[in-house]
């Protein structure tokens, strides 16, 4: 595929599968400092509205990366093209980490703007429990076939950290709250399997 | 028959096995984990009773001023201004005047409160059970001056409640229950138990947590068994049949709401049945009420169930489209947070996730019992008019007349 | 390199159920015919031509090159399945363009190409509308467009015609013939008069198994002398239903035409011996493989 076609192919994307689970992140970063406070506060409390609301924006742009070919039949023709499906999904998967990655990153420039006190960290303990959730959501989708399934899983791992806390272990979602950041490398490291898992589901299925 | 027919439909489908596995898992973490000792009844001479808020300014003034004291130190307020959580910090001319009333009611000078950069702030540490608790701080001194009278000292908390923008502990609606916590006196401690007893027959205050907690996952969970049932159809290219076979809209509607519901009470029905079991087990001399839980559970939980149900059919049945999932999961959200400040009695006229999280505070209950009936009955009647919708727009699409409002994120049919 | 598709021994299992018993196919250059009731393993054979399924064993090759070469064998295939579908927001050039990128064309390519086949079948005016609001007929040139974008030496479409009014059916028809012109073009039916109308080679399935292949004429010819008409009373329909492959009634005021097939003259009055068509001709063959055509026509 030649840099134009990748463009374009990208546009085609955004504006067809991609827009309306943009916007519902976007609504998801909007909603984070209506419920919750985002100025002027210190290193453990700026995490709460990062890890307790803003990492569903993670579940928003990655579970939904196969819902365009849920329909079989336009999963047959795209099959039948000569590039590779896999291929298809880990492009949209690329740039949708991008976009969680600015989405996260804008919300925490903006609370350190609000002269909270947000360091690298924070971006990347906020990404790694994003990553996580979007990451279980594509996981659990690509293999039962069936969106709502993923966005449910997801779901119900978010409320299972207010309901277990850290009897979660390695995969507390809001362990810098807490005053941890170990946890994180545990998610990012569960994330890059899920989402391998992910992709390579699509090649195992028959269908 | 269709009721069967939708039943099997619906029992053996994915979302619904995972429904009932959270609805299960959030009892035995919850609720079940919360129940390993009984409540014993009160001997005189006991160390302790446990706490009671009773006005007492003795109590009351030190302890607010300490919070306030901390509260401006860490530049943190905690306030629920609209229900939600906030967590408030103050602008340079706030701080000041904040620092005016601290000095009043403290003895503390302001310079001395801005030079006191030895400040350690508590941090967290989490408990056995898991819970965040808080480290004890360390603050200046704290001398209330003899002259203050308790109404000037009130006053002023008003002022320090406006000055964080309302809903704060300083408010007074919230100060009683926040800073004035005295010890229960024994025949506190019997009169609380006996009602225990004799009101709630033990078990009724146990159904209340049980609901408490399971209230939570129901107002949201139904959701997605609703949203993919209504997609099924699409799935398997029945929508044309169905469009087509002979029965009324509002029939096959409602019997589908009616299966749906029943179903999704299956895994309440076991849990209370084992949570009746549980707490009766704990209590085998007293004679409780076996069939609180259920009688509870029935008007407590069947509106949540029903509501989260309804979102999904009528959304899905308008959409075509995932949509009904944002929209219950924004609800559910501002609901659950909103009644974050008390989790004793948090019952208003319009909450979908009624909170009581205590076995005590029957009291609290009773007061709020009213705007409890009204809104328990409210979402029932709410469900009910949103299935009528559901049904109507069903009508029109099988008349040809309206395809549904057209959003991107389609479901999209499937191959059986 | 040779036009042709050579299938070998293939076996097709879905999980422990077998779908495809040991596939013998030769196609050529031109149209070719895959004819079956529904469920008789058409759609499973073609799927596995357009490398969406995987044989068990067997070989195919595409024109010299093994299926196993998914990228390959992708780029000089064309698919249309049963039930064409696209992305239901984007419009019909868009989509095009899209289908263009996932086959590795480039702008200039896709842009010239997308340009002639709107014009062929005839969507021009289209171009612009989105996919959801199209007709079946416009769905389906639709289909056939993104078939042929990447200019494909093998077409394979699966029931083409199915759910097409008449006159769309035979304009539809022609196209494939048009195109069938430089490539193979495999068509798959349950529907006889697709076939005779357009191929010369075909090939019947049933139960995954392919049970005839050769030229239409060939199939025509093995009915010889064993198609017969005969007006009767039709208080003796049930009868002749019974004893007799029907293909064909006529009900008439006072008596009733019937068509029928059978190896030996029928013993009834007023027999006469009929020219067999192709449906005919299809019948026998699934009656004479053993399979169950009672009943009327399939």
């Amino acid at each position: 595929m030649d840099t134009r076609s990748a463009l374009k192919f990208l546009s085609i994307n955004l504006k067809h599968n991609l827009l309306p689970h943009l916007i519902v992140a976007l609504l998801i970063a909007l909603l984070t400092p209506i419920i919750f406070t985002i100025t002027s506060l210190d290193e453990r409390l700026a995490a709460q509205p990062i890890e307790m609301l803003l990492s569903l924006t993670g579940t928003a742009l990655l579970t939904p990366i196969f819902l365009p070919e849920q329909n079989e039949n336009i999963r047959d023709i795209i099959r039948s093209k000569r590039t590779d499906y896999m291929n298809v999904c880990i492009m949209r998967i690329i740039y949708s980490v991008i976009l969680l990655a600015l989405i996260i990153g804008g919300f925490v420039m903006m609370m350190s703007f609000c002269e909270s006190n947000v360091t690298f960290r924070h971006f990347a303990g906020g990404f790694a429990s994003a990553l996580f959730l979007g990451s279980m959501g594509f996981l659990v989708a690509g293999i039962s076939r069936n969106a709502p399934v993923g966005y449910m899983v997801s779901l119900i791992y978010y409320i299972a950290n207010f309901a277990m806390k850290d009897k979660l272990g390695n995969l507390f979602l809001f362990s810098m709250y807490a005053g941890s950041f170990k946890e994180k490398y545990w998610l990012l490291l569960a994330s890059v399997i899920m989402l391998t898992a992910g992709v390579l589901s699509c090649k195992i299925k028959k269908s | 028959m269709l009721f069967f027919k939708e039943y099997k439909k619906m029992l053996f489908s994915l979302t619904f096995l995972i429904y009932f596995i959270a609805v299960i898992a959030m009892y035995f973490t919850q609720f079940h984990n919360d129940c390993k000792e009984a409540i014993y009844e009160p001997l005189p001479g006991q160390e302790s009773y446990g706490m009671i808020a009773k006005e007492t300014p003795d109590i009351l003034m030190p302890a607010a001023t300490e919070s306030l004291v901390n509260g401006y130190l860490s530049d943190s307020y905690t306030a629920y201004p609209i229900g939600f959580y906030k967590n408030v910090h103050l602008s340079e001319k706030k701080k000041q005047k904040m620092a005016e009333i601290i000095t009043e009611i403290s003895g503390i000078s302001k310079e001395d409160l801005d030079n006191f950069t030895n400040y350690e702030e508590g941090g967290f540490y989490i408990d056995e059970n898991g819970g965040m608790m808080q480290l004890e701080s360390n603050i200046p001194e704290i001398n209330i001056p003899k002259a203050l009278t308790y109404e000037r000292f009130r006053e002023l908390m008003r002022k320090a409640d406006d000055i964080i923008g309302g809903g704060s502990e300083y408010s007074d609606e919230n100060i009683v229950g926040n800073f004035s916590l005295v010890q229960k006196t024994y025949e506190d401690a019997l009169t609380e138990y006996n009602k225990f007893l004799n009101e709630d027959k033990i078990t009724g205050a146990y159904a209340r947590l049980f609901c408490d907690y399971m209230g939570i996952v129901l107002a949201i969970l139904p959701v997605f068994v609703a949203v993919s049932l209504a997609s099924l159809d699409k799935k398997s290219r029945m929508e044309q049949l169905a469009y087509s076979r002979k029965i009324s809209s509002v029939k096959l509607i409602f019997t589908r709401y009616f299966t749906l519901v029943v179903l999704l009470l299956i895994p309440v029905a076991i849990t209370a049945l084992i949570a009746n079991f549980k707490v009766c087990g704990m209590y085998p001399n007293n004679s409780a009420d076996i069939f609180a839980i259920f009688k509870y559970s029935a008007s407590w939980l069947i509106p949540n169930i029903m509501t989260a149900a309804a979102v999904g059919m009528l959304m899905t049945e308008l959409t075509s489209s995932l949509l009904a999932i944002f929209v219950q999961g924004v609800w559910w959200f501002i609901s659950i947070f909103a009644s974050a400040n008390g989790l004793t009695g948090s019952i208003g006229k319009f909450t979908l996730v009624a909170r009581h999280n205590s076995l005590y505070g029957l009291d609290t209950f009773m007061n709020n019992f009213n705007d409890f009936v009204f809104n328990r009955i409210f979402y029932t009647v709410i469900s009910i008019i949103a299935i009528a919708l559901t049904a109507f727009i069903y009508e029109q699409k099988r008349k040809g007349i309206f395809n549904g409002y057209s959003f991107r994120f389609k479901i999209s049919k499937h191959k059986s | 390199m040779e036009n042709k598709i050579e299938i070998k021994n293939v076996d097709k299992f879905y999980g422990k159920k077998q779908a495809l018993y040991k596939i013998n196919l030769t196609i050529n250059q031109g149209m070719f015919g895959l004819l079956g009731r529904n469920g008789a393993g058409k759609t499973t054979l073609m799927k596995t031509l357009a490398t969406l399924h995987q044989k068990k064993n067997g070989s195919i090759t595409v024109c010299g090159v093994p299926i196993e070469n998914t990228k390959e064998i992708r780029s000089m295939t064309g698919y249309l399945p049963q039930d064409f579908s696209m992305y239901p927001t984007m419009t019909v050039e868009e989509s095009l363009d899209y289908l263009g990128i996932l086959s590795g064309m480039t702008k200039d390519a896709r842009q010239k190409r997308i340009d002639v086949l709107l014009k062929r079948v005839n969507l021009t005016e289209h171009k612009h509308k989105k996919v959801k609001a199209l007709s079946g007929g416009m769905k389906r040139r639709l289909g056939i467009a993104q078939a042929l974008l990447h200019d494909p030496r093998v077409l394979i479409v699966d029931e083409p015609t199915a759910g097409l009014d008449p006159e769309e059916r035979i304009r539809f028809r022609n196209l494939l013939c048009e195109v069938a012109e430089e490539r193979i073009v495999i068509l798959s039916t349950h529907i006889v008069g697709d076939i005779e109308a357009t191929c010369e080679d075909i090939a019947i399935m049933n139960n995954g198994r392919i049970l005839w292949q050769g030229t239409v004429s060939e199939l025509i010819h093995n009915t010889d002398n064993k198609v017969f008409t005969v007006n009767v009373n039709k208080k003796y329909l049930t009868q002749i239903k019974k004893n007799y492959i029907v293909t064909g009634m006529l009900v008439q005021s006072e008596y009733t035409t019937v068509r029928i097939i059978s190896d030996m003259k029928p013993d009834i009055q007023g027999v006469t011996t009929a020219e067999p068509n192709l449906e005919d001709a299809y019948m026998y063959c699934l009656y004479s493989h053993g399979c169950d055509v009672s009943g009327g026509a399939v």
